[in-house]
């Protein structure tokens, strides 16, 4: 597919709910400092203990930032996902009041959705032997309720679709996203994906895996260490992300500021195995994603990996990429931001995706947080250690997001002059 | 705690800036309450009161026949 037979999409607005609190800008500059959200979580109800290092958005007021209306009859992984979509609207320059359009989509990533409402239901149902659950259960749970509610609070009338493709949801969704601009069946989609799994049932799911880094209360912050020597797993977090996409055209129409173009989209499975990822697989999405933007290996200066801080996961990935980039990918920089925003699931490809777009948007690279020795088998790219970096003329980067099941997505981003 | 008090509370609880004044004539959803979340005020009515809606219930249009629907199932509960 050629990028110049299609329409063009512009990234025109950004939103994200930070886990320390702040705003967007204040969430970047702390990915930029390599400064890590990942905390000791103690499930506040579990019946017997469970403690994880994870990600967490403590300072998030569901009722302030969505409205008692919809805090009210949402789970949080809706809740953060409107929030998110509000804070991208705005900052689109878009009126909360504009009048609905059937040429404004929704296209949402979750992995899992409303967890914390289905926990909820069996516990009142099978613990504590209610006979009833509650009505808004289903309303609650689904996983396309946060996508409606974005849709109803934006007055947003063209196609309003989830995406569940695991860790790979929300790039997904972007990418899908850019796919319904692209050939003219919409001018305006709100993008993104959310995420909130902090139940003990989802906890105890991915500890069953031996897959959550190994820390102590006071080591967690630094528990998540992607592609160093010696890491042990990954990191659980809660959070949403959220991208206003938009037909070149319109946006210039009517004076838009935009932060970058969204110039490829690659996908592929890797048809080999449901939880060991495969480079071949990777390769194919990757170099998909670059051919429809347009773009050779030397174009590319920054790839934000998937990176999730798995012994095998990393290992694969910085080997596709050494295959994908060949005698460049010693000059290509690279990081795991899940060093420190943690693995939001299928939210995770929004985040990464807002933290591409600003990289590309203000030519600072962020780093991978707790990374001071490179293992042997992630080495071959030019791996960002400590702080980010800084005015490397970016004019491409790639957010890559490879999910269980084999799924994966690769968003190609261009710089916007 | 009676019906009308019920009410009250629950729009305060689940309405962005609820209405000082709620009378019987008042609108459901001028107040607020829409068909999903009257679901959540019914099952706390239940909850509450040791009553059951039946399924053909009609949808109540102001605060006044909720209250009267409320009404009319504690007074047949009292009976039984």
């Amino acid at each position: 597919m050629s990028a110049r037979s299609q329409r063009r999409v512009a990234v025109t607005g950004v939103g994200i709910v930070s886990p320390f609190g702040g705003d967007t800008g204040d969430f970047f500059a702390k990915m930029m400092n390599g400064d890590s959200a990942v905390r000791w979580y103690r499930h506040p109800s579990a019946q017997s203990r469970l403690e994880q290092p994870a990600v967490f958005c403590p300072d998030f007021d569901a009722e302030r930032a969505v409205g008692r209306q919809i805090s009210s009859v949402t789970d949080r992984f809706s809740q953060l996902g409107v929030a998110s979509a509000f804070v991208a609207w705005d900052d689109a320059g878009l009126p909360r009041d504009l009048a609905p359009s059937d040429a404004h989509g929704v296209s949402w990533g979750t992995g899992i959705g409303g967890t914390l409402t289905i926990e909820k239901g069996y516990t009142e149902v099978y613990e504590l032997g209610k006979s009833r659950a509650s009505p808004l259960s289903v309303p609650m749970a689904m996983n396309n309720a946060a996508a409606s509610h974005i849709a109803i609070s934006l007055g947003l009338g063209g196609a309003c679709l989830s995406y569940s493709v695991a860790c790979a949801s929300s790039a997904v969704a972007i990418g899908e996203a850019f796919r319904r601009i692209q050939c003219g069946d919409a001018l305006l989609v709100v993008a993104g994906g959310s995420e909130a799994p902090l139940t003990s049932s989802v906890m105890r799911a991915w500890e069953a895996m031996r897959m959550i880094a190994d820390c102590d209360e006071r080591t967690a912050p630094q528990a998540c260490r992607p592609f160093q020597v010696g890491r042990t797993g990954l990191v659980l977090g809660e959070g949403a992300a959220a991208l206003v996409l938009e037909d070149w055209g319109h946006a210039c129409e009517r004076g838009a500021r935009i932060y970058c173009e969204l110039a490829g989209f690659g996908q592929s499975c890797d048809h080999k195995h449901l939880v060991r990822p495969d480079a071949a697989g990777q390769v194919r999405a990757v170099d998909a994603a670059m051919r429809e933007a347009g773009l050779q290996a030397s174009d590319v200066g920054y790839v934000n990996a998937h990176g999730a801080g798995t012994r095998e996961g990393d290992a694969i990935e910085v080997n596709a990429l050494t295959k994908v980039f060949g005698e460049h990918a010693g000059d290509l920089a690279v990081s795991s931001t899940k060093s420190m925003h943690g693995h939001t699931l299928g939210a995770a490809g929004a985040i990464e995706a807002l933290i591409t777009v600003l990289a590309l948007a203000r030519d600072e690279i962020p780093p991978t947080a707790n990374l001071n020795q490179v293992a042997a088998e992630c080495e071959g790219v030019r791996h960002v250690i400590g702080q980010g970096l800084r005015r490397t003329n970016l004019r491409a980067a790639l957010s890559n997001s490879f999910a269980f099941g084999g799924s994966n997505a690769v968003l190609a981003f261009r710089s916007a002059t | 705690m009676d019906s009308l008090e019920l009410l009250k509370a629950f729009v305060k609880k689940h309405v962005d800036n609820p209405p000082e004044n709620i009378t019987a004539d008042s609108k459901l959803l001028d107040i607020g309450i829409d068909s999903l979340n009257l679901l959540e005020l019914l099952f706390e009515a239940e909850e509450k009161f040791g009553i059951r809606f039946p399924n053909d219930t009609p949808q109540p249009e102001t605060v006044g026949q909720l209250i009267d629907m409320f009404e009319q199932l504690q007074r047949a509960k009292t009976q039984a």
